[in-house]
């Protein structure tokens, strides 16, 4: 065998040990996450309220105004595309199932996801990142604290409540876009709208949408903590620990977002 | 509570410690006796760092053991899960202290955590751990708002707050102006007269050395493990290690590097 031929080889043999290490140590990672949150569960009071709030509030309040009009510009932008194609077979008011469907079932928890991701996801990385490159977490092992449970448990616990109120709202200001295209484009009138909005909309979309996101929150919050765990210890470390960590949440949203949708497809809805 | 027996506070036997697969250093052997200041000294990059990382748990050991007051502690854990808050503090080169609590809050942190004590006797504790310091002024700082030496101090307090009878102190005077390093060697002549600590110091600060330590290893790059150990003023002159008592007369440059070219 040439000694090219032998290095590819070992490239491989190598990339795929280090593969294997690394999702090793991130299911250890997340087998640690799910036993802090259950000694939590057990007493609440290890928990630092401080920081859950904290979280919260950066996290979920602060986040409101681009949800809510990112989400907005959205559903707008939904209506008038389909308003392009409906109003010409007129069946202009089908705008109003479509935007409703599409924003409770996939773009609304979708869109607030991405969005929390650029916002909390890379935070969080840079956030765990330079406490390691500045030692504060070695010293939090040395001082009998389990970095797992102070740092990464406020924020799983945050990210999944904030993000399924900000998918609500979202929900609701992407509607609000695609009823403002209906009434000044498509000449409906908001009490059309809205009533045909709620005649195609069970509850059980919209709690589905919800519960999407719920697990959508988790997941950010594991990416962005597990990235700035596993980043190298300097400055180009935290920044590249923060891109990885928008990079992997996006794929995962996507993917888990099929999963869930194929899930929900299997149960009929 | 764990039972604090024994001469010998640190016992490494047969220490091997690395990253992954890496080895840094090996064989290593040697003990920290009860009340004294133990200095681990080398060149740079020749792993004070890891093996203080490996001492105090952060890092679990490649092969070896490690003993603290008798109890193993290889694996960076403690017998029945005891927190280790109790038995040792830790200072870093650049204090550590989170950023997002003020200095009080980062010392009463420890306490918070390690104990059931009332806010009223943590506070109290947190004021006379910085009183210690001599930042009891400085208690509502943040660790921004203050200077190096003033971080390492606030880093003592903190690990001074569960009254451990081991502390480790990484590089304590890296960064320091000589006043400001002479005050913290005093500190921690302090802590090992008064308060009857054992005080373990990774260092290449050789003035500190010479004053406060009672025993050093000097760790090798090149061999990977321990090439001398005893009083570091014997060792000066009379080690049978050439690169050794250069290293500690800090002589002849020149020479220095011809011999470290050689090793």
């Amino acid at each position: 065998m040439s000694e090219n031929r032998k290095n590819v080889f070992i490239g491989i043999g190598q990339a795929l040990s280090a593969a294997a290490g690394d999702w090793r140590k991130t299911m250890e990672f997340h087998g640690e996450v799910v036993c802090s949150l259950l000694m939590l569960l057990k007493s609440p009071r290890k928990l630092r309220w401080s920081s859950f709030f904290y979280y919260l509030d950066i996290c979920g309040v602060l986040a409101v105004p681009i949800v809510v009009l990112i989400c907005f510009l959205l559903g707008a932008t939904m209506a008038f595309q389909a308003a392009i194609q409906l109003r010409d077979l007129g069946a202009s008011i089908y705008v109003a199932d479509l935007v409703g469907f599409a924003t409770l079932k996939e773009f609304g928890p979708l869109m607030v996801a991405l969005i929390a991701t650029g916002r909390a996801g890379s935070s969080f990385a840079a956030e765990i990142g330079a406490m390691k490159a500045e030692e504060e977490i070695s010293a939090l092992t040395t001082m009998g604290i389990n970095p797992v449970r102070f740092l990464v448990a406020p924020k799983i616990l945050a990210m999944s409540l904030a993000l399924p109120i900000l998918t609500l709202l979202g929900d609701i200001a992407s509607i609000a876009g695609g009823l403002l295209v209906g009434v000044s484009y498509l000449d409906l009138t908001a009490e059309t709208y809205l009533s045909r909005t709620c005649n195609v909309l069970s509850p059980s979309v919209l709690l589905l949408g919800i519960l999407k996101s719920w697990f959508f929150g988790i997941m950010i919050a594991l990416i962005g903590c597990r990235e700035g765990f596993r980043s190298q210890p300097d400055s180009q470390g935290v920044g590249r620990a923060a891109t990885s960590a928008v990079v992997r949440s996006i794929l995962w949203l996507i993917i888990l977002d099929l999963m869930l949708t194929m899930l929900y497809s299997a149960w009929g809805y | 509570m764990l039972a604090l027996d024994g001469e010998n506070v640190l016992q490494v036997s047969d220490l091997t410690i690395g990253y992954g697969e890496k080895i840094v250093l090996e064989n290593l052997n040697f003990s920290v006796r009860r009340g004294e200041i133990f200095a681990i000294m080398g060149g740079s990059g020749c792993g004070k760092s890891t093996l203080l990382k490996h001492l105090t748990g952060i890092l679990p050991v490649m092969s070896g053991t490690v003993k603290l007051f008798e109890h193993d502690f290889s694996r960076g854990e403690l017998p029945g899960g005891e927190s280790i808050a109790g038995l040792l503090g830790v200072t870093y080169q650049g204090g550590a202290l989170l950023g997002s609590l003020t200095l009080a809050e980062n010392v009463a942190l420890v306490l918070e955590e390690n104990t059931r004590w009332s806010r009223r006797k943590i506070m109290t504790t947190v004021q006379e751990k910085l009183a210690q310091v001599d930042l009891a002024e400085f208690a509502d700082y943040y660790p921004a708002e203050i200077s190096g030496g003033m971080k390492k101090r606030a880093g003592l307090a903190r690990a001074l707050a569960m009254d451990p009878p081991l502390l480790f102190f990484d590089e304590p005077s890296a960064g320091l102006d000589p006043i400001s390093s002479a005050e913290l060697d005093r500190l921690i002549l302090r802590l090992r007269n008064d308060f009857g600590r054992t005080i373990v110091i990774v260092t290449h600060e050789l003035e500190s050395v010479f004053a406060i330590a009672d025993r050093v290893i000097m760790l090798d790059k090149a061999s990977r493990t321990i090439i001398a150990e005893g009083d570091p003023r014997v060792l000066r002159s009379q080690s049978d290690d050439p690169w050794v008592r250069e290293f500690l007369n800090r002589s002849n440059l020149v020479f220095g590097a011809q011999a470290s070219a050689e090793r």
